[in-house]
């Protein structure tokens, strides 16, 4: 594993009008590196993850994705100034997101929806796009669902796809938001499945998720959230043996 | 009361170059003036969200007048009255130097399209309003800019909710086109009004006329529904709904619509 940092965020801020919801978080994930983020509902986990790829701005601190400032532009003196809405959008091609409840594109085919970033977005060639999503709906376990709409889909399989859809980017890193949270425990098991070749594979992951058992076959480190403020950081190999307030919250999971 | 049946027949299904223009001038005019309607109005609909309060209001101002003018006034005052004031006069015009396009046609199209596009405006709103957040988060996670995102996932998404009304803007507009009537275009109801005053015959006439209006929205709402069907293809439920469930909807209603829509 190279030391290269894929993300680093220090001392993020973000408030919702007088709450105060990510309290200075710092946070570097290296390349190649699968972090996994765990936390009561309401610690931010979620709000930071969003911060990463800017579906949320901050207040204060910085977050750099392969070094460069992710949503602002920094000033001589310091300070930050908002980027265009068009330059928010093309930092964003190379940061995937895998989202709760799939949000794939209901009026497209499956396969449409995996071409549709790379040809409006990337400006990939059609023919090109088209190969290489049938490549990820192979990988995936989709190869047969090419021509069917998310709606017709199972939830697994369209969070499958969904995964597939953010890999047609090319994203150098990928980001989870309790991918697995709307699913039931056996399409749970594909999706994960999915999500651990990709982390053996090398994909740079954060993974907002409580599935230890990912957590033990796939992650790297695990962080804990509580509250907006990271209040753990451990290999994950350790996790079995951590004790105080990860241990407890770790032991209650399963 | 004596109908006569021959006559209402004969002129039912009136072939003569005379009806049959004016029944072309009719479905022409509908057809000219929803197109315009539908792009004025998503402009005016894209205007009504702008983050930008000006805009914004300006877009509200006009729906508001639009609604608040009966059509009549708008097209007196479009053809009539603008050229009174010397304002704007509509001429006569020559497509290709050969097909005659009347100052009343042109100023009809426009009369009608600028009524339209304060519905279609408010169509488009709604629809657009109706698009899931999360939708959106998925394309701009994409790295969508705004334009592509409004063009690839929002507009058709918001299709879904536009299309039915849309369909029934239409139904309407083939009746509004009697309006044109007023300044003097030769469509259906001028016409019919023109053979009723030569003939005496205006009961049967106007029966006629009725019924020739009723085929004509009738053929659309098959039209509407084929569309419909087209466009959901791609919802979990669409087997449920059968096309004929759907046309008998759009000519009667049945008030079954809800219970065969899911998210």
């Amino acid at each position: 594993m190279t030391t290269k940092a894929a993300i680093r965020a220090q001392d993020v801020h973000k408030w919702y009008g007088p709450l105060h919801v990510l309290k200075g978080i710092d946070l570097t994930v290296a390349t190649g590196e699968v972090v996994c983020l765990i936390g009561p509902s309401g610690s931010g986990k979620s709000t930071f993850l969003r911060t990463i790829n800017h579906l949320e701005s901050i207040q204060q601190g910085r977050i750099y994705v392969n070094d460069e400032l992710v949503g602002y532009r920094e000033t001589p003196d310091g300070r930050l100034q908002p980027l265009s809405e068009n330059a928010i959008a093309d930092a964003r091609r190379h940061i995937g997101m895998v989202f709760q409840d799939f949000n794939l594109f209901w009026h497209m085919t499956l396969l449409e929806n995996l071409i549709e970033g790379p040809v409006r977005v990337l400006g990939t060639s059609k023919e090109e796009a088209v190969e290489r999503a049938h490549g990820l709906l192979e990988r995936v376990g989709l190869a047969d669902k090419a021509d069917a709409y998310p709606r017709k889909l199972s939830g697994g399989q369209q969070q499958r796809g969904a995964i597939a859809r953010a890999l047609a980017m090319r994203p150098s890193v990928l980001l989870f938001d309790e991918p697995t949270s709307a699913l039931d425990p056996e399409t749970t098991a594909e999706v994960l499945t999915v999500m651990e070749e990709l982390a053996h594979q090398g994909m740079t992951m954060i993974v907002a998720s409580h599935e230890m058992g990912f957590v033990r076959r796939a992650a790297d480190r695990i962080v804990m959230m509580e509250h907006g403020v990271i209040i753990e950081d451990l290999p994950a190999d350790r996790i079995g043996t951590a004790d105080g307030r990860i241990g407890d919250f770790v032991r209650h999971l399963e | 009361m004596t109908f006569d049946w021959h006559f209402f027949f004969t002129h039912l299904f009136n072939l003569s170059p005379g009806y049959l223009g004016a029944m072309q001038r009719t479905i022409l005019l509908a057809v000219i003036a929803q197109t315009l309607g539908i792009v004025l109005g998503l402009f005016l609909g894209i205007a009504r969200l702008s983050k930008f309060r000006p805009i914004r209001y300006a877009a509200a101002v006009y729906v508001w007048m639009l609604r608040a003018v009966p059509e009549l006034v708008i097209l007196m005052l479009l053809f009539t009255g603008l050229a009174a004031a010397e304002i704007y006069r509509f001429e006569d015009a020559y497509l290709f130097g050969q097909i005659k396009v009347s100052a009343g046609f042109q100023a009809a199209c426009v009369g009608l399209a600028i009524r339209e596009a304060g519905y279609m405006g408010e169509i488009f709103r709604n629809g657009i309003q109706s698009v899931d957040r999360r939708q959106v988060e998925a394309a701009k996670a994409l790295g969508m800019r705004r334009s592509t995102m409004l063009r690839r996932v929002i507009i058709p998404q918001a299709m879904r909710v536009i299309i039915p009304p849309m369909g029934n803007q239409f139904n309407v507009m083939l009746k509004v086109t009697s309006l044109a009537a007023v300044i003097g275009v030769p469509e259906l109801f001028q016409t019919t009004g023109t053979y009723a005053a030569q003939t005496f015959r205006v009961f049967e006439l106007f029966v006629g006329l009725a019924v020739n209006y009723a085929l004509m929205t009738s053929v659309w709402s098959v039209v509407q529904s084929v569309i419909e069907a087209r466009l959901s293809r791609h919802e979990a439920t669409a087997g449920s709904r059968t096309l004929l469930g759907r046309i008998r909807e759009h000519l009667i209603g049945t008030g079954g619509r809800e219970a065969g829509q899911t998210a």
